[in-house]
């Protein structure tokens, strides 16, 4: 993008509690530290029920908190929950054009929020690098 | 699975001297920043109906035009190119199989491919990165077509 490169990476993941999400998250993690910035975008759609909503926002913030706690290459990432009431694509995509992000990374998995759906989606409007981590990494 | 044994950062890139490859060979040099980044160009298998001599020809001029290809890319003014160590592989096969074995190969972290749009409009195209994103088995970067400037 920019001529002088910033060396800090900063990427966009989408969460949702899945072990799929999971590795998505854990994957981008590696890459953003040491000194770079991961922000972790956790999207309900905006036409689901406000409890469940909450109930999905919730389950992604102990869901990051496990992870926080089990995986020693996370410890010192610089991390950040976001939450929104928007389609996932979407979410992702103004996220990671708030955050300058360098791309944006999801799971690959059949369901959910972040479903191989919203990859098609992802990559229609994206306006950065989309990687897509399958769940065994 | 993961018998990362070589943490040496290395990833895979689909070379084809596209905005979009040149896009994924920036991706791929930031994620690997002092490692190595793997150009893959693959020249499809020649029809098995074509004469044997015919057949030398076409596989000679195959190699050859993917090897130009990939001749080019140390000259290219990438961003980030002068931290990586760029491999250049020119393999004879379909891109989607050609990558995922050189991936397998270098125990890559990562496939880096552009995109010609593999949305709703251009599923029936079957794309390379769109076989990439429903088999490959290491996470694998996509230039989405908004993604490249027009240069």
């Amino acid at each position: 993008m920019t001529s002088d490169t910033p060396r800090k990476t900063t990427l966009v993941a989408g969460y949702d509690g899945s072990d799929g999400a999971a590795a998505a998250v854990r994957w981008a993690a590696a890459r953003t530290s040491p000194a770079g910035r991961l922000v972790v975008v956790c999207a309900a759609h905006p036409t689901a029920p406000r409890a469940a909503a909450q109930a999905r926002a919730e389950r992604a913030r102990a869901g990051l908190e496990a992870l926080w706690m089990t995986e020693e290459g996370l410890v010192d990432a610089d991390v950040q929950l976001l939450v929104a009431d928007a389609e996932p694509a979407e979410a992702l995509c103004r996220a990671a054009q708030e955050a300058g992000a360098d791309g944006i990374v999801v799971g690959r998995h059949h369901a959910g929020p972040f479903s191989a759906n919203t990859v098609r989606q992802l990559l229609d409007v994206a306006d950065r690098p989309v990687t897509v981590v399958p769940p065994s990494t | 699975m993961t018998d990362t044994t070589n943490n040496v950062p290395t990833v895979v890139v689909g070379w084809d001297g596209s905005a979009a490859a040149r896009a994924a060979l920036a991706a791929a040099a930031r994620l690997a920043p002092g490692g190595h980044v793997i150009a893959v160009h693959a020249h499809e298998d020649i029809a098995p109906h074509v004469t044997a001599r015919w057949q030398e020809l076409l596989a000679l001029d195959g190699a050859e035009r993917s090897a130009e290809l990939l001749r080019e890319i140390p000259d290219l003014a990438i961003a980030g190119l002068e931290r990586v160590h760029v491999e250049a592989a020119s393999v004879a096969g379909a891109p989607a199989e050609a990558l995922l074995t050189a991936a397998r190969t270098h125990h890559a972290d990562a496939i880096a491919v552009g995109s010609r749009g593999i949305g709703a409009t251009s599923a029936a195209h079957g794309s390379v990165s769109a076989e990439l994103l429903r088999t490959a088995d290491r996470p694998v970067l996509v230039i989405p077509p908004t993604a490249i400037k027009d240069n």
